[in-house]
């Protein structure tokens, strides 16, 4: 069955209005909220990577006028922990009535602290092992195993050519960070507590709160609006916690509680550093039979990965992870995934065996790649992961004219300004871009005038409530004016649409889809009371249909009347739905909508995004400046819902890969596991001047992914291989690979390198 | 600990009789002041701020007796943008030019670029988390044996081997501008230094009026190559002011070193030589000679070859 045509979905007019707000200065923040009515609450951090405290001594600090009130673990143990386990974790909050005021007074109080071994570098902590101090982040050891097995490795290596192993360098960490920091407003009546946050979450943060004060429900209230950038962070709850209790030590007045930028930076979490070494067995043609993978990582995500494992056709498979857990900062996947600093570890592997065999990495991977009827090879053995990756990677190497410019690394490639040029390419099946939310709710109101309200639950700082809208004028027949996004989250009022933000903009927004049918229905049901259709006999619900705002009979479209008079004299009607049950990890609880590749309706399937990256450098050899020249992105995209996000977000997300790749890295004290890279200056953040959205070729490639009822399912956040192949791409224009230890290839790395430093 | 004082003066006598009081500094376009009492890096903030921008008189670009003059208010922007300094004072207005981005430069003079306090990793630090010795007499110098990879190549001064965040102090150096103050009449070479906070010597009731550069000789040629990861606005990891005039060199480098660098080598390869790529190159490779690797910035080395030889050859 052929998708229909669709009016509003992938329309590239349609507009986001949640930006407007922010664009035009009236975007409400959380420091907005309560303006001039808070008391203002900050935190002191350790300054040791490993201890107990002792004690805390905050008397001077009390003794400020204006400085209300300080709480420690002893106050709210909830919150602040005795044992410090990072240089930078928070210990003591101060609540006063300025924020200055209250972060001068960190400087005032002191704690003494019971020093215990530290262990801050994860290779000492996978060296040592067991004999390592223990870091306190886990009961019984440092280091968390995952592994994995496919097939039998030692027949790969038995029946090999050649059998050859490569070390990767250490993957940058990644910091949000986002413009608006952390921070949350929280006041009390009687025993309800009230809080304000922006998040993408507002009802886990609800949860997060209730656990946090140890209450129930009904007793929190939690509120959020816009936020200022961070998605994937705006799930951080901890500040409601911090907020909540500061302001129940002063008797429940308002408490706006922030970090400073420098706090911001110090403790969120980041994305986890990886490191592997990847032993190939492989036929002299270029297939690859096995892979022996040792995968580290500084924290979570050692384990086997949606990059490797649902892209290539590796029969025998031997996964160790091991993850360590240090007295550092805690890592975990930036914004929810791994899929970056995966894909640079198997890319640079595979680019190395390129090398090896004497091969171009397009074959190589061309090769290898699943092929698209192939059930993934690990269980639930779902169908489907590898079609996008493969549409993605001839797509990718087309329209750059990949083939054309490749050179052996290091090889013929001096440009005219005396730059050395390097390509690279890469692909992968990335592990967000689901057709499915998980079953939570969504609700759309009509209203008598015929237009319509959403609420999405969320703040506006991602695509869902554009992506939203869309769905729902589409389904509806509504124009696309006609229906307008309220942009506030209330736990008391909206409704759960994304427990964690995640079922809400990774999917095809089924649960606005089945609040839209619900509400079309009910609105066609009091249609059919009015002239012209009351007056057609035998006429039923499904003999209308709605376009442009307007319900027509489809025997004779010239029966028709507007929403308006529809629901003129009518009480609003609220159309409810939930989403279609999710198996979980980006499969379609359903299977298959629609038949493809011979496989029947029903068949279940991986619909996550396939993704695939081309990119070319120039890298200057006197100071190791590496230029990006030119940038294609193919992202899976199944049918286009807002066209405009789709490119705004494949676009944002190639440049935040530049800066994966080329500029961030955390600093690190080594004697005393400090993080110094507190602001962005250290940390190397670019800025909107660094960018350059004309070296970008989008490239959305559309389909249907055959298992929504739309045809659309998601671009995760978003799906790019940019980074692993800016690190490839200056392998072929040097012909040697940049040790990044744990930060971006900088200029002084390149040149390392290539032997000049 | 009382909120910070802001007090307006209308003279330069004014001004220093404030200072004089003490736990009081300057504030004129407060780019380097503002963030820095944000980040309560110091023990020593001051308690009141002095806002000279409503001195007038100190805000101007002319050439009278044989000198450039520029007051001390005039912005990063106006300097930049000035055909004067364009044409004649090429080195200066390209430094000028490449300071942090156009916002700041519109906001920030070049009285305070040239007594900025420094931008070492650790001095930097919120809340006075490393206590270095540029802040504390008994502290030490984090750096040594810490991150260094963005410090000196030329080992430390008065202990320190923070790098001198400047774009425009190597430029006035290799300008050999004189720098005016409310005390005395400084060389550009002896106004930069390590003793305290800042990158400049003044005494702390002592204020910048005036930068002075004797007008060139005819046909000379100057330029300024900066080196920084993020082209958009950082500090310069390395930087290189070139004059040539006829068969005189001046070559001084920043961000290598806590103050201006004069790179004396290099002058001497240069200095009455054809500009072409081969002299430039051995002028470079002078400019390191006795660099110091502090276990980290070897890497500095090539790329100030590298700045020293692009500046001269933009003076062909």
């Amino acid at each position: 069955m052929a998708l229909p045509q669709f009016k509003i979905l992938g329309n590239p007019d349609t507009y986001d209005e949640k930006t407007y707000p922010i664009l035009l200065g009236k975007a409400q923040f959380t420091e907005d909220y309560l303006a001039g009515k808070k008391l203002w609450g900050a935190c002191k951090h350790a300054t040791i990577a490993h201890a107990n405290i002792r004690s805390i001594d905050a008397s001077k600090a009390l003794q400020v006028p204006g400085i209300k009130a300080v709480l420690t673990y002893e106050d709210c143990p909830q919150i602040f922990s005795r044992e410090v386990l990072f240089w930078g974790q928070p210990i003591v909050g101060i609540v006063a009535d300025d924020w200055y005021k209250a972060q001068r007074a960190i400087n005032l109080i002191d704690v003494d602290y019971e020093e215990l071994p530290a262990i801050t570098d994860p290779d000492e902590a996978f060296s040592k092992g067991d004999a390592a101090p223990l870091s306190g982040k886990r009961a019984e050891s440092n280091i968390a195993i995952a592994n994995h097995d496919r097939g039998n490795i030692e027949n790969a290596v038995a029946q090999a050519d050649l059998t050859v192993s490569y070390d990767q360098y250490w993957t940058t960490t990644h910091q949000h960070g986002p413009i608006e920091q952390y921070q949350a407003t929280a006041y009390w009546l009687n025993d309800h507590c009230y809080v304000y946050q922006s998040s993408q979450a507002c009802h886990g943060n609800q949860i997060a709160v209730v656990n946090y004060l140890e209450t129930t429900a009904n007793k929190v209230h939690c509120i959020s609006r816009h936020a200022g950038t961070g998605h994937g962070a705006r799930l951080s709850n901890w500040e409601s916690g911090v907020a909540a209790y500061m302001s129940k030590a002063v008797n429940g007045a308002p408490v706006h509680f922030k970090c400073s930028k420098k706090h911001s930076m110090l403790f969120r979490i980041r994305q986890h550093d990886h490191r592997s070494k990847y032993t190939w067995s492989v036929k002299n043609d270029g297939t690859i039979l096995g892979a022996d993978v040792e995968y580290y990582t500084n924290g979570t995500g050692a384990g086997i990965n949606t990059v490797f494992q649902h892209t290539w056709n590796i029969p025998n498979v031997r996964w160790r992870g091991k993850g360590a857990y240090i007295n550092v900062p805690d890592r975990g996947a930036w914004r929810c995934v791994s899929d970056p600093p995966n894909g640079v570890q198997v890319s640079t592997a595979l680019d190395k065996l390129a090398a090896e065999l004497d091969m171009n990495p397009y074959e190589l991977r061309k090769k290898n790649i699943m092929p698209v009827d192939m059930p993934a090879l690990d269980p639930p053995n779902y169908y489907f992961a590898a079609k996008e990756v493969n549409e993605c990677f001839e797509t990718v190497a087309q329209e750059s004219g990949y083939l054309s410019k490749w050179h052996k690394p290091g090889e013929n490639n001096v440009m005219d300004d005396g730059r050395l040029h390097g390509i690279g390419i890469h692909c992968h099946h990335d592990s967000h871009g689901s057709v499915a939310a998980a079953s939570n709710a969504a609700l759309v109101l009509m209203k008598a005038d015929g237009t319509c309200v959403i609420s999405v639950g969320c703040t506006g700082i991602h695509n869902t409530t554009a992506q939203s809208k869309h769905f729902v004028a589409e389904v509806m027949g509504l124009k696309f004016e006609h229906v307008s996004v309220g942009d506030w989250a209330n736990t008391d009022v909206t409704l759960d649409t994304g427990r964690h933000g995640g079922s809400t903009f990774t999917g095809a927004q089924s649960t606005f889809v089945t609040a839209s049918l619900d509400a079309r229905a009910k609105v066609f049901a009091i249609a059919l009371t009015k002239a012209p259709f009351k007056d057609i006999a035998g006429i039923t619900v499904d003999d209308l249909d709605a376009e442009d705002s307007e319900i027509f009979y489809t025997k004779d479209p010239s029966q028709r009347m507007s929403y308006r008079t529809a629901m003129s004299g009518a009480p609003g009607i609220a159309g409810y739905g939930i989403g279609w049950a999710a198996a979980g990890g980006g499969h379609a609880g359903g299977g298959l909508q629609r038949s493809i590749h011979g496989l029947p309706v029903g068949t279940k399937v991986n619909t996550t995004s396939g993704c695939a990256s081309v990119v070319e450098v120039a890298v200057d050899p006197e100071t190791g400046e590496v230029e990006v020249l030119g940038h294609w992105n193919a992202v899976g995209t199944g049918r286009v819902v807002f066209r405009k996000g789709v490119l705004n977000q494949i676009g944002s997300g190639s440049e935040l890969q530049i800066c994966q790749a080329l500029y961030y890295g955390d600093v690190y004290d080594p004697l005393t596991g400090a993080v110094i890279s507190s602001q962005y200056t250290e940390a190397q953040l670019p800025t909107t001047l660094d960018c350059k959205p004309s070296r970008h070729t989008l490239l959305p490639v559309e389909g249907d992914d055959h298992a929504g009822p739309l045809g659309a399912h998601g671009i995760g956040e978003p799906c790019v291989g940019s980074y692993a192949c800016i690190m490839t791409a200056i392998f072929n224009a040097t012909g040697k690979w940049v040790d990044t230890d744990h930060g971006a290839a900088n200029p002084d790395r390149v040149l390392k390198a290539l032997g000049k430093a | 600990m009382d909120n910070i004082t802001h007090v307006n003066v209308g003279s330069l006598s004014e001004a220093t009789a404030e200072l004089a009081k003490g736990k009081a500094e300057v504030i004129a376009g407060g780019t380097d002041m503002i963030s820095t009492l944000k980040g309560f890096i110091s023990d020593n903030l001051p308690e009141r701020l002095v806002n000279i921008k409503k001195i007038s008189g100190l805000d101007y670009i002319r050439e009278d007796g044989g000198f450039l003059k520029i007051g001390a208010l005039t912005t990063l922007t106006t300097i930049a943008n000035s055909s004067l300094v364009k044409d004649k004072y090429t080195v200066l207005a390209q430094a000028a030019l490449a300071v942090a981005s156009p916002e700041l430069r519109n906001m920030g003079t070049i009285g305070g670029n040239i007594c900025q306090r420094n931008r070492c990793i650790y001095f930097r630090n919120e809340h006075n988390d490393f206590n270095c010795l540029r802040k504390n007499p008994s502290g030490l110098c984090y750096a040594l044996t810490g991150v260094n990879r963005y410090h000196s190549i030329f080992g430390a001064m008065d202990g320190c081997v923070a790098a001198c965040p400047s774009d425009t102090a190597p430029a006035l150096v290799a300008l050999k501008a004189k720098i005016v103050t409310t005390a005395k009449t400084w060389e550009s070479a002896e106004f930069f230094g390590a003793k305290n906070e800042h990158i400049c010597n003044l005494a702390e009731d002592e204020i910048v009026t005036e930068i002075q550069i004797p007008t060139p000789a005819s046909g000379t040629k100057s330029a300024y190559k900066k080196f920084a990861f993020r082209k958009s606005f950082d500090f310069p990891l390395v930087s290189a002011a070139v004059v040539i005039s006829g068969s005189d060199a001046s070559i001084v480098l920043g961000g290598v070193y806590p103050a201006p660098r004069v790179a004396t080598g290099a002058q001497d390869a240069i200095k009455g030589q054809t500009i072409n790529e081969p002299n430039a190159t051995a002028a470079g490779d002078a400019a390191v000679k006795g660099a110091v690797d502090l276990g980290q910035n070897k890497w500095k080395f090539q790329v100030t070859k590298t700045m020293v030889k692009r500046a001269i050859l933009a003076c062909a």
